[in-house]
Parts: C-alpha cells; structure tokens; sequence
C-alpha cells in the first residue's frame, strides 16, 4: 500500500492536462506523467513489418454477426408479427365459414353482423353445427338463412333435432304481450306446443321468453310468422344429428335379439340343468328390459327429431337494438379496430406473461456471467511483474 | 493506414499491460490480426478507433492470461519444484521508472498505460477497463501515488 495519499482525482486531471504544478510533489508527478509520455518505446521494425504483412493479406472474411441493436428490432418485429397473425387467426376462426362439417358446433357470421358471443346449450349427444345471426332483420332474410342453413346442413332422412332461437325487438310492453300470444298462437295453429314461457313486462318496458315446440315440416313456417312479429336482432340455427345414436341403439337390438333366439333353442332343446335353465331365462328376461329400454330411447329420439325448438326472446330494449343499428360506416370500423386490438393487446399479454420469466432469467445469467468475468479479468491483472498470471484460480 | 497510425499505441499499452517486450509484440500482431478481421464491425460513433483497438488488444492479452493461468495449474499439478522468478523486463524507460513499474500490477500498469502513455481521455480509459469515470480516475490516483512511492524508495536506496 502507498504511504503517501493520492493525488486528488480532479487535480489530477488538471496534472494531466499541462496545469502548473504546486508543490514538490504535484511537479514529481508531471515529472512522472512526461516521462511516460515522451519515453514510451516505439513498435520495433520486425513488429511493424509483421502487422503491415497482416494488413496486406487478403482478409477471410468470417459471416458477420448481426448486432444487438438488429436482433432486438428483429426480435420485436417477429413477436409483432406474431401477435398480428395470431390476432388475425383467432379473429378468422370467429369469422370462418361452416361449409364442413365440423366436430363441434361452429358460428357464422351472417350479413357481415356482429356475431354473437352467446352459446345455446347442446345436446348431450350428436354431431351438431350452429348458424348464428346478431341484427336487424326481417323475417324474409331469416327464411332465407334457414334455408342457406338447411341446404348446407341438409341431413337427408337422417333424425336430426333442429334448435332456432330467435330475438325480436318490440316497441312497447303491448305490443310484446301481444306478440308473445300471437306466437303461441301460430305454433299450435302449426300443431306445435309452448314447451315454456316467462313473460314480464314492466310500464313500457319488458322481455317474453318463449320456447316452441314446432313439427319439422312446419318449422320455415313459424320461422317466418314469427319473425313477423318484431324486428329480428338476434338468430341462431343449431343442428344436431341424433341419427348415429339411434343406429347405434338398433345394432345394440339386434345382438340383444340374436342372444335371445339362441338362449330360446337351449331352453328349447331340454338339455339344460334346472339351474343352468333359471339362468337362461334371466337372461332372457334382462335382454328383453334392456330391448325395451333402448327402444324407448330411439322413440325419444324420433320425437325429437319430429319437432324442432324454437327459442323465442321478445324485448322492448331500443337503445342497445339502435347502438346496433348505428353500428356501420365509421363506427363500425372503430369497433371493428377495438377488437382487433384488443385482440392484439391479449396476445401481447400472455407473450409478456409467458417471455418475461424467460428474460429475468437470461438476464440474471448475463449479470451473473458478467459479475465472474469482472472477478476473473481483476485477479488477472491484479499481479506485479511481467507477464506471468497467477497460478491460483 | 489505420494498423500502421495506431501500432506505437497499441504494442505500448500491450507492452505496459504485460511488461514482456516478446509477449507485447505478439499480442500486439494477434490484436491488428483480429481488429483487420472484424473491421466492418467498427462502428466510429461508439468509440474511436485508438480505443477500439485498445479493447480488442485487452481481450487477447486477458485471454492469454487466462490460457496462461491454466497451463500454470496444469503444470504446478504435476511438478511440484517451485519456478524461479522471472527477472523484471525492461519496458525502455529509465531503470528507476521501469524497475518501479514491474512492481505495479497489470491492472495499475494498464491504466497507467492507457490514461498517461495514450493519452486516451477518462471516458474512453473507463470505455475500455469497463468502469465507471470516477473509479478509473480513482484507479489512476492510486496508480501514481503507488508508482510516486516505489520510485521515491527505490531512490532512498
């Protein structure tokens, strides 16, 4: 350790600088400073020859590596990228159309509307697909989608169970009251019956919501005398294919039925013990209860598909049925930017979400790598003497 | 020519930082061999090119330390005599001046080098140690005043 304090850091800058010196030791300094300057060796004439060789010769040039600067703006353009693309995907399965027949229930936005969010409860079993309608409509644009539906969906003889919903927009509790009986009204005209129905209606105010049960040949129909009634804000057509299960149910029958007729030619035959008797006509008996109980199911099934439901909303609200219909042009644009960047914004989240553990990682790493390389490049240099390192690591 | 302008500053600062004439003009060639390769990588807004060539000169003398340091472990696991001492090399200053410096170390030499011998302003010298401004003219401080001390006994001797 020095005895004698170091110079202040700032006069010695100001040393460094040509600044006069003051004191005996501040000039041994300069003293100090010059020499090193002015007695400095030179690169010797075999060293000069040798770097000059080296810049002569052709240089193999190595693929150059991208700067940092580039790989961060690349990167951040990728995971741009990324959210767009992912925005856009989720935003087009949203939009796509159901020309195939899916696995589960699909929407389609009709008309360019906004599609609904909302989802109808499904039957348990089935292959079904789902057409969905939000907007001002009228009764023959709501026949036409059933029937774009029903060619698209065509099931042939197939049972299939068919689920409409439909929301009307009135202008007053009167006219909602008097539609939801005019309704009832042309479903049983139709040889239909109401399933259920919870009208209430409140000053000008109200909402009526009906479920129909309409006979397939008479749904297009109810379709449209209901539609009559009200502005149509809202339409959803559901399909659903009963017809796997009830041939499954038959090919359970029919094994069921082969059993039976060969445990009736043992019976038949006298050569069973009395206790190997008893247990063939059990048999017998609990194929026959399980026959009758699938076939009581096909019959469920078949009355299902004999008739279609038809959910049916009735409501007086105007503001949010005019926000609707404001809904175009400019503002729709806007809101059409709204979701897509809330959209985006979602993406961004969970790549944030999901990236930034990564990041505090690596970036721990690094300081961690860049603390130990400090430690390491000061206990090199931390030696007297020429060029010999110490040997302890 | 850029290698030809900045060869005295760079085998100095090698020589300082080693204070081995041999191992300075080695490492001095290797540093313009790695600085011609990786030319198109300079960037003249981030640093001069005096202090770029500083720093790619101190990365290959830290990696032939670092080399060296191994090949030390390697050595003292299977011969157990202990090496003589390798005698001070001369750095071509005056002998009180050069015996003085041998015994600073490479980290005091270095920053002697750099920030007197070069010339090199504090920010660059700080650019290159990878320190902050005030503990690089802290550095030089101490640097001096231990240099100052041994020349001042080695006189009294």
């Amino acid at each position: 350790m020095p005895t004698s304090e170091p110079i202040a850091p700032d006069r010695l800058e100001e040393l460094l600088g040509g600044a006069v010196p003051e004191g005996e030791r501040e000039a041994l300094v300069q003293g100090l400073v010059r020499e090193l300057r002015t007695e400095a060796p030179a690169a010797s004439t075999p060293l000069r020859q040798r770097v000059r060789a080296l810049a002569e010769q052709p240089v193999a040039r190595r693929p150059a590596l991208p700067r940092p600067r580039v790989v961060l703006a690349l990167a951040f353009v990728l995971v741009a990228v990324a959210g767009v693309s992912s925005a856009v995907v989720l935003r087009g399965d949203g939009e796509s159309s159901t020309g195939a027949v899916p696995a589960v229930p699909t929407t389609r936005d009709v008309g360019g509307v906004d599609e609904s969010a909302e989802a109808a409860p499904a039957p348990a079993t089935g292959v079904g697909q789902r057409l969905d309608f939000r907007g001002n409509g009228t009764a023959q644009t709501l026949e036409r989608d059933f029937q774009a539906m029903k060619s698209r969906f065509s099931t042939g003889a197939r049972a299939t169970d068919v689920a409409l919903w439909m929301e009307l927009r009135l202008p007053g509790a009167d006219e909602l009251s008097a539609a939801a009986a005019e309704a009832m009204a042309v479903t049983r005209e139709l040889g239909g019956w109401v399933a259920a129905s919870d009208i209430d209606a409140e000053g000008n105010e109200g909402e009526a919501r009906l479920a129909l049960r309409v006979p397939v040949g008479r749904v297009e129909d109810a379709v449209v005398r209901v539609g009559d009634l009200g502005t149509v804000t809202g339409e959803r057509v559901a399909t659903f294919d009963l017809q796997r299960g009830i041939d499954r149910r038959n090919d359970r029958i029919e094994r069921l039925e082969r059993a039976i007729r060969v445990l009736q030619l043992r019976l038949d035959s006298g050569t069973l013990t009395p206790e190997e008797e008893l247990r063939a006509r059990l048999q017998i008996e609990r194929h026959e209860n399980e026959i009758e109980d699938l076939q009581n199911a096909i019959r469920a099934d078949r009355r299902e598909a004999a008739t279609s439901e038809l959910s049916l909303v009735l409501h007086t609200r105007e503001a949010a049925a005019k926000q609707e219909e404001d809904e175009g042009g400019a503002a729709g644009a806007a809101r059409a930017a709204l979701d897509f960047l809330a959209a985006a914004g979602t993406i961004a989240l969970f790549l944030v979400i999901i990236l930034s553990p990564i990041a505090l990682l690596l970036v721990l790493l690094w300081l961690a790598f860049r603390a130990r390389s400090r430690r390491v490049e000061a206990r090199l240099l931390d030696r007297p003497g020429p060029a010999s390192p110490p040997s302890a690591s | 020519m850029v290698a030809e302008e900045h060869l005295n500053d760079v085998h100095r600062y090698l020589l300082m930082l080693t204070a081995d004439h041999t191992l300075a003009e080695d490492l001095t060639a290797e540093t313009f061999e790695k600085a011609l390769r990786s030319w198109r990588r300079y960037d003249p807004r981030r640093a001069s090119e005096r202090t770029w060539l500083c720093c790619i000169g101190r990365n290959v003398a830290l990696d032939h330390f670092r080399s060296e340091a191994r090949r030390r472990r390697r050595e003292d696991r299977y011969a157990a005599e202990k090496r003589a001492e390798e005698p001070p090399s001369e750095l071509g200053f005056s002998p009180g001046l050069d015996s003085a410096l041998a015994t600073l170390s490479a980290g005091e030499r270095e920053v002697l080098a750099l920030r007197i011998v070069l010339d090199l302003d504090a920010d660059a010298v700080a650019g290159v140690l990878g320190i902050g401004r005030s503990a690089c003219s802290m550095r030089l401080a101490r640097a001096l005043a231990k240099l100052e001390e041994r020349m001042a006994s080695d006189a009294h001797v």
